[in-house]
């Protein structure tokens, strides 16, 4: 339970991230993010199953489809409506975007859940692999989806911490205006930000994929994710990482005794974060000046 | 004289005509049968077995006459994958006033959303569905040719504990109404039957979007369970069965008929073998009825029945039966006493008589999914 609990906070973590980075890079909350999950479900089930490809072959060529997707995303969706006088547009944009991504879906997929097979799979009873941790059997398929989340976030603090690139989109989503003063060219550095965010979110997608089998209700991930962000701070990485792991292991464990209930604990824990600390674990409280 | 030659010449011609137009407008007017079934979403799998089903049965039908020389025809509306998206096909359907019947959903929580409107219409409406509630509330027009949750329930708890020997069960359940009310009449047989109270904590309840079963299924293996028992949707019942092989949980298990759909088998693949299943459709049925349903199917749509398809297959023929015991196809309240007058119809999901709590059938299939087929173990009669 600990281990499922992590690996799917690691799940939400990388949707939080992404929707961490798109807020401070250019102020946008993206309702889609859910349903780009679940593409990304969909592109790599495709690679895998209906194209055949090997692994190998096939993680460059989604990783290029999720560069393609946010790029699409980001100059239909953002980039119309950079300008608009009313702030909310983008949001209301992002929203109509989830639903026009999963009809789209079930165009091109249908609406059938499909079956990705785990990473490593046991052939004799049907399910993923499994390793043996301290006398208890563990899926190799959650193991492997917590390391790719943690991968997934090294990679995210090494750009933004370590990187000059990092610095630039950093600085471009802090003062936009005067990043452009300084040369750098802000229509890339959101690009590159539209593009981190989404592909973390499509590789949350392909880790989910053989455990939840792929569907368009994968999208419903995005709500948990949410929830991480508010109990880490909205507006914070290091807190919606922490926040996401804490929500995958609430889900987790609230469902003993009361796994009728688990959705209603881990909102109900929300509502507690909002009422009682609102800028969540690791935000700074903004107070309205007189 | 030639005048009143040529008039009876005209007279004869016109008689011919009024004759022949008439035969010809009789048999224009198709019988026409309303269908609730999805047609897209997440249940499309599920509707388009519903569908085919239906309209095999039509087929066979007009090629065999029609109903009393009216060639048949399925009006289908898409109940996509929620609540009120079938509402709202089925409002269509009943608002219609040229539908000697209409074909419900196969779930039985969606039936149960539209029993005034049913009574109101004044429609003889065969619900794909099997939940109690939707006998329990009397509606005349409203006819049920599944077998009830709680007679699959104690198929359940019967073939658990007798057979498989399964005397700490836990029981696990999707909160829609109908799939909890299976869950707890399992547990009520258990307490009625054999004296076991199954506690709280052995029930383990989860929303039908739920798609995280690890914590689950951990518990589960750490309750001292030696069995589970399943009452759940077909979507659930595949994401149960990769979390429970995921697991490496060997515990035999025992669960309602969605186990045995082709969205289990084709999500689930080698994870669905193994499961015990109450079911009230298998392709692997032995009687003649059944056997040349699955044969001319198969051969039809290149893919085996469904429960979905079998049910809706027997509902078209029970809505045949009904117009030819009223002898009508446009007196719906005699068609609608029809239904009740149906009597040892060997039907494709079992012989159907009308009872008085208007279901048909008397018995319910034991089944166990070996290598992704629906086996038939056993058959149960229960009245």
């Amino acid at each position: 339970m600990l281990l499922n609990g992590f690996a799917m906070g690691m799940v939400y973590a990388l949707v939080a991230m992404g929707i961490i980075l798109l807020i401070r890079a250019i102020g946008v909350l993206n309702f889609a993010h859910g349903e780009l999950l679940m593409l990304g479900a969909y592109i790599t089930y495709s690679l895998l199953v209906q194209f055949e490809l090997p692994l190998y072959a096939m993680i460059p060529i989604a990783l290029i489809a999720f560069a393609l997707i946010a790029i699409i995303f980001m100059f239909s969706i953002f980039w119309p409506l950079r300008n608009a006088s009313y702030p909310a547009a983008i949001i209301i944009a992002t929203m109509g975007a989830s639903i026009v991504i999963k009809e789209l879906v079930m165009l091109i997929w249908g609406g059938v859940p499909l079956r990705m097979p785990p990473l490593l799979m046991n052939e004799a009873t049907g399910g993923g692999l499994l390793a043996n941790i301290a006398g208890v059997n563990v899926s190799w398929q959650l193991i492997i989806t917590a390391l790719v989340g943690l991968l997934a976030i090294a990679a995210v603090f090494l750009l933004f911490e370590k990187l000059y690139a990092g610095k630039i989109i950093e600085a471009a989503s802090q003062d936009k205006f005067a990043a452009e003063l300084l040369g750098i060219p802000t229509i890339i550095t959101t690009a590159a930000t539209y593009i981190i965010s989404i592909t973390l979110a499509c590789i949350g997608g392909f880790m989910v994929g053989p455990i939840f089998t792929v569907n368009v209700t994968l999208g419903t991930l995005l709500l948990r994710a949410f929830a991480g962000v508010i109990i880490g701070g909205l507006g914070n990485i290091k807190g919606a990482i922490i926040g996401s792991v804490m929500v995958g292991l609430i889900e987790a464990f609230a469902s003993v005794r009361m796994s009728t209930y688990k959705d209603a604990v881990i909102f109900i824990i929300l509502l507690v974060f909002l009422v009682v600390r609102p800028q969540g674990l690791f935000g700074v409280k903004i107070k309205d000046k007189a | 004289m030639n005048k009143h030659r040529f008039l009876m010449v005209i007279s004869l011609v016109l008689s011919m005509a009024l004759l022949f137009g008439a035969t010809s407008a009789l048999a224009e007017e198709t019988v026409k049968i309303g269908l609730i079934a999805a047609k897209t979403g997440e249940r499309q799998a599920v509707g388009i077995f519903s569908q085919e089903g239906a309209q095999y049965a039509v087929d066979e039908i007009n090629a065999a006459g029609g109903i009393l020389g009216h060639q048949v025809e399925l009006v289908i509306e898409d109940e996509v994958d929620t609540l009120q998206a079938s509402v709202n096909a089925a409002t269509k359907l009943l608002e219609r006033k040229d539908l000697v019947a209409v074909i419900g959903s196969p779930y039985s929580q969606n039936t149960l959303a539209i029993m005034p409107q049913i009574e109101e219409a004044k429609i003889p409406f065969i619900t794909g569905g099997s939940g109690d509630a939707i006998a329990a509330e009397g509606n005349p027009y409203v006819w049920q040719p599944r077998n009830l949750d709680s007679v699959a329930a104690g198929a359940i708890a019967k073939y658990a504990y007798e057979v498989l020997g399964i005397k700490n069960p836990a029981i696990l359940y999707c909160t829609l109404p109908t799939t909890q009310a299976g869950g707890f009449d399992i547990r009520k047989s258990y307490q009625e039957k054999y004296g076991i109270e199954i506690d709280d904590s052995m029930m383990f309840g989860y929303t039908e979007d739920e798609k995280n079963f690890g914590p689950i299924i951990a518990q589960v293996m750490a309750s001292g369970a030696d069995g589970i028992l399943s009452f759940s949707n077909e979507n659930p019942h595949a994401l149960l069965s990769l979390a429970i092989a995921d697991a490496g949980c060997t515990l035999p298990r025992v669960a309602s008929s969605t186990v045995t759909s082709s969205v289990v088998m084709s999500n689930a693949g080698k994870a669905a073998n193994g499961w015990i299943a109450v079911a009230d459709w298998s392709a692997f049925l032995d009687t003649p009825s059944a056997s040349a349903f699955q044969a001319g199917y198969l051969a039809k749509y290149g893919h085996d029945t469904e429960r979905p398809s079998a049910s809706s297959y027997d509902s078209v023929y029970l809505v045949k039966l009904a117009c030819e015991a009223a002898n009508s196809v446009t007196d719906i309240e005699a068609i609608n006493a029809g239904f009740a007058a149906i009597k040892d119809y060997p039907g494709v999901l079992g012989d159907m008589t009308a009872q008085p709590d208007h279901g048909y059938l008397s018995s319910i299939f034991i089944v166990e999914i070996v290598d992704g087929k629906a086996m038939l173990i056993d058959t149960v009669q229960y009245r």
